[in-house]
């Protein structure tokens, strides 16, 4: 993965962020402008995301929730595509 | 009697850090980086940050090294900002909500922003009020009349969910004055969708941040003095580093000196390192042998000075070596307003800290034990606590811990200290009982007593472990941890037992094992303890005390705590004259240091208020009353005096319902806390006294039994009992009971006001026909009031006072001129109570049937008749309208039902 530190140029890029554990839907404004899906006892929040310090947010963000993160990749598909599983 | 109050000596705070709230503020922290000369303008990025401050929020979210800090300072201090800039540098360290505000307002406050007389300047947020600072510090901020820009920078340090909330809060609430730019490595959890559609958020991020092409070669060029490079090579550099500043600032470093710097170039662009791993390891490479080693030894620190760099590299040239880096290659930037300390940029620091344990591992601790050492000469001890932990000393640092525990705990900086005992060796605390004493007051601190209490008895029982000398230390920590326990518990009585108990201790201890602050702080709990609890003349040597061990060390905050307590003793001493004098001078030392809204000055306005009180001037009374509410709320012993004030305001204004509501909220209120013996008391009479004035009079002599199963009776207790027997009409058993206090005998207590004693003595004098007796009395209460100012006494006691001071004008001819003025008033004073009837109790709905019936003509017969009831049954409702409304009579209860809008 290659995390460019200002791809502002390039436009944002669409990351999906896996965590062990389902959170529940009262999590959802945590992450601004992402969308979460859960399923097998797994969480995936998908959506753009525009640099480094967006997604060190986002990952701190995971972490103050106490979810295991599993993996974090930039994906091609649109943000909506974001069934688990 | 006591020393007079002159002007309590206090100290102009010093160059040093600002003592407040007992925390000393870092001035280096509210002072942007000093910017250097050879900065690159970059006026796109001005622009960028000046149509942000046009709104509310400015989030500038970029990686380390993207040049935020020095872009903000150079900002700040340029012309461009909408108003003042108060500037705030965020460490782990103030991730504790009232440090954190404190700081907040210490840099609105000195941005220039705030006028002398703003009331942000009298605001002080501490941890017991979190709630009530956050609205005072949005109508401080809109009352300003330009806008402030607030930068708080390294947020990212920023964890807490209390101060994020705080911050989520401020956002929501923000007045237009407050333009918030945060900086930060990550998106803060905050919610910015909302600011986001409104277009009331901007942005700067690593995008913006990174250097073009054009800015680049600026860059290069100053830092090297000359362009020595081509476009294409600064193209490529750029594109390399992304236009990342730290990595073009180290390539810049890198060029120093490099016969071919197109080589270099082309070498570093085809290079797969990490860019910072190159560079750093091309810069430190490059550097003489000597300035080498200076880097990796002086890294391990956040802030050098030349002498903490002296002592880590134990050569003598650090200060000029500093002053060297800063000129000539911006290794390190200077901080503060005074040229002597400096800081590594963070990410180089983070860089050459990796370079130093790489290379010299085994130097690491010991250079941490050096700082550790160096700052705890210089008494900073979080600092050295620190690095103790980093050198890995355990018992070291579990020494300084325990050493300076008490006087951390007690200034507030307990959180602090709770973080560093969770660096240690979880087993290590568990055998330690004095850590481990120091893990239960982190949570008293963190607001979770309970979970404290519960850990406490653990502690004592390993404290046999401890050689001789520690053991005293501990035994001394414990009984600090535990008058805390229980003070924020508003458990008195124990306050009393364990701060004695530490009171002693530091006595046998001595100098060394504790410092003025912790004995300073320890003397006024317990003295302010003592005053709640009416052993007022303990609680004075205690506060006489404290305040001169307050004077010998400078400690401003401690002096001004013994001060405010000083006056409501001798408020609720009776002695008002002396409560004038400390009350008025602990108000205008709160106003001189911004104290006006703290804790320590609430008991300065509540014994103004009761000055005020028996002057009778009701208007400051209920002003200072409310201050007092304003600071000092939520701590029940407080509240309690509060509400006994507040109901003989009520009684003053002629609203006894009113007053007698206030202290049923208050016995509501008491739920899950035992107030302190004569605390109570003082309220249970209050309540027996308003009763009686409202013509609900409870059985006397039950009352006297209950006091005195509870202890003995007081003065201030005796003149209250005294009138309940007259109203009784039972003067001699008044004048039985008021007998041995009336020359100051027998202990004082709560509100034992002479002249008031006098009075009620002359009342039953007259009324048991001795007419000389209540003659010499009467004068005795006319000069002593007349002395002090005093009315109110003469006031509440209504009809008898006036027509005693009447008969008895011609035999008490000293006195003609305030006895005038006193008949006067009182006579005012009966016509604005009848003239606004109040209701005593509310009417059951049976009483508002019978009163509905009561301006007709019908007799109490045909009303029982027409209800279907017995006369007997109409005749008591109508006797109960009539106490419930203070009336006498059916045509009277009817006016005054009418006036009360109950028909």
């Amino acid at each position: 993965m290659k995390c460019r530190r200002s791809s502002g140029a390039m436009g944002p890029t669409v990351f999906r962020i896996v965590g062990r554990g389902e959170l529940r839907p009262r999590y959802v404004p945590a992450f601004e402008g992402m969308t979460l899906a859960t399923g097998d006892g797994q969480t995936a929040i998908v959506g753009p995301v525009i640099d480094q310090a967006h997604l060190h947010g986002l990952l701190n963000r995971i972490g103050d929730l106490g979810l295991e993160l599993i993996s974090g990749n930039p994906t091609l598909g649109p943000a909506a595509s974001a069934e688990v599983g | 009697m006591v020393a007079p109050a002159t002007r309590a000596p206090r100290r102009r705070p010093t160059e040093r850090p600002t003592a407040e709230l007992g925390r000393d503020l870092l001035a280096t922290k509210l002072t942007p980086p000093r910017t250097s000369l050879r900065q690159v303008s970059r006026p796109r990025l001005f622009d960028l940050l000046n149509d942000g401050t046009e709104q509310l929020l400015t989030l500038v979210s970029a990686p380390a090294g993207t040049g935020k800090t020095t872009l903000l300072a150079s900002w700040s201090s340029s012309r461009r900002p909408p108003g003042p800039v108060a500037w705030l540098s965020l460490d782990a360290g103030d991730n504790d909500a009232a440090r954190f505000w404190a700081y907040v307002l210490a840099a609105l406050c000195q941005s220039g922003a705030v006028p002398r007389d703003g009331a942000l300047r009298r605001l002080a947020p501490q941890p017991g009020s979190k709630q009530s600072f956050l609205p005072l510090l949005v109508s401080g901020l809109a009352e300003l009349s330009t806008p402030v820009v607030l930068v708080l920078d390294d947020l990212q340090d920023i964890t807490d969910a209390a101060v994020l909330h705080g911050l989520e809060l401020l956002l929501r609430h923000a007045p237009s004055q407050l333009r918030l730019v945060l900086a930060t490595r990550f998106d803060p959890p905050l919610p910015m969708q909302r600011l986001r559609v409104s277009g009331r958020l901007a942005q700067v991020r690593a995008a913006d941040l990174a250097f073009t092409v054009p800015e680049a070669a600026d860059l290069l060029a100053e830092s090297q003095g000359q362009p020595m490079l081509s476009e294409e090579d600064v193209a490529l550099l750029q594109a390399r580093t992304e236009g990342w500043a730290a990595g073009l600032r180290l390539a810049a470093l890198s060029l120093e000196g490099q016969p071919d710097p197109h080589r270099f170039v082309t070498q570093f662009a085809g290079d797969d390192k990490s860019i910072a791993d190159y560079l750093t390891g091309e810069v430190l490479d490059r550097q003489p042998e000597e300035l080498r080693t200076f880097l990796l030894r002086t890294c391990i620190v956040d802030e050098l000075t030349g002498d903490l760099a002296d002592t880590l590299t134990g050569g003598r040239d650090g200060e000029s070596m500093l002053a060297g880096l800063e000129r000539a290659n911006g290794f390190v930037v200077g901080v503060g307003s005074r040229r002597s300390a400096y800081r590594y940029h963070p990410l180089f620091a983070e860089l050459l800290r990796y370079e130093l344990r790489r290379e010299a591992p085994d130097q690491v601790v010991g250079l941490h034990r050096r700082a550790a050492g160096w700052y705890a000469a210089r008494g900073l001890v979080v600092h050295a606590i620190r690095h103790a932990l980093m050198a890995e000393e355990w018992p070291y640092a579990a020494d300084l811990m325990a050493r300076h525990g008490p006087s951390l705990i007690l200034r507030g900086d307990a959180v602090t200290l709770g973080d560093l005992v969770r660096w240690l060796p979880a087993d290590l605390v568990q055998a330690d009982p004095e850590l481990a004493l120091l893990g239960a007051a982190d949570r008293i601190v963190r607001g979770d007593p309970d979970a404290a209490a519960t850990y406490l008895p653990v502690a004592p029982q390993r404290a046999e472990l401890l050689s001789e000398e520690r053991r005293d230390r501990f035994a001394l920590l414990l009984a600090i941890v535990n008058t805390a326990l229980a003070w924020q518990l508003g458990d008195l009585d124990q306050v009393l037992v364990a701060g004695e108990q530490a009171l002693a201790l530091q006595s046998r201890v001595g100098t060394d094992g504790v410092d003025d602050d912790a004995r300073a702080i320890t003397l006024s709990t317990v003295g302010a303890a003592g005053l709640w609890a009416g052993q007022l003349d303990g609680a004075e040597l205690h506060l006489r005390e404290g305040l001169a061990v307050a004077l010998r060390a400078g400690l401003l905050l401690q002096q001004f705590a013994c001060l405010s307590q000083l006056a409501l003793l001798y408020a609720v001493r009776g002695e008002l004259d002396e409560a004038f004098r400390w009350g008025t001078n602990a108000v205008e030392v709160a106003a001189e240091q911004s104290w006006s809204s703290s804790m320590q000055a609430a008991p300065s306005y509540l014994a103004l208020a009761w000055v005020y009180y028996y002057w009778d001037d009701l208007g400051e009374a209920s002003r200072y009353a409310d201050q007092a509410a304003a600071s000092g709320a939520g701590w029940q012993p407080m509240t309690l005096g509060l509400a006994i004030l507040r109901a003989r305001l009520q009684q003053a204004r002629g609203d006894l319902a009113g007053s007698l509501g206030t202290l049923a909220t208050a016995h509501r209120d008491l739920t899950g806390w035992t107030p302190p013996r004569y605390l109570w008391r003082w309220l249970v009479l209050t309540e027996a006294d308003l009763r009686s004035a409202a013509g609900q009079p409870q059985p006397t002599s039950a009352i006297r039994k209950h006091l005195e199963e509870s202890g003995p009776l007081s003065g201030g207790e005796a003149v209250v009992l005294a009138r309940l027997q007259l109203a009784d009409g039972d003067p001699a058993a008044a004048a039985a009971t008021l007998g041995p206090f009336l020359d100051g005998g027998g202990p004082a207590g709560f509100l034992m006001v002479p002249a008031e004693a006098w009075l009620v003595d002359a009342v039953a004098s007259d009324a048991l026909a001795d007419h000389d007796a209540a003659a010499t009395s009467l004068e005795r209460a006319l000069s002593l009031a007349e002395h002090g100012g005093l009315r109110r006494s003469f006031l509440d006691a209504g009809a008898p006072a006036r027509s005693l001071l009447a008969r008895y004008r011609q035999r008490v001819p000293t006195s003609w001129s305030y006895l005038d003025e006193l008949l006067q008033a009182s006579a005012e004073a009966a016509r604005v109570t009848v003239a606004a009837p109040k209701l005593i109790e509310h009417l059951t709905e049976r009483e508002h049937t019978v009163l509905r019936y009561l301006p007709s003509l019908m007799t109490y017969e045909e009303i029982a008749s027409d209800l279907y009831v017995s006369l007997n049954t109409v005749k008591t409702h109508a006797y109960g309208i009539f106490r419930k409304l203070g009336v006498t009579g059916r045509r009277e209860a009817v006016r005054s039902a009418r006036e009360l809008h109950l028909l």
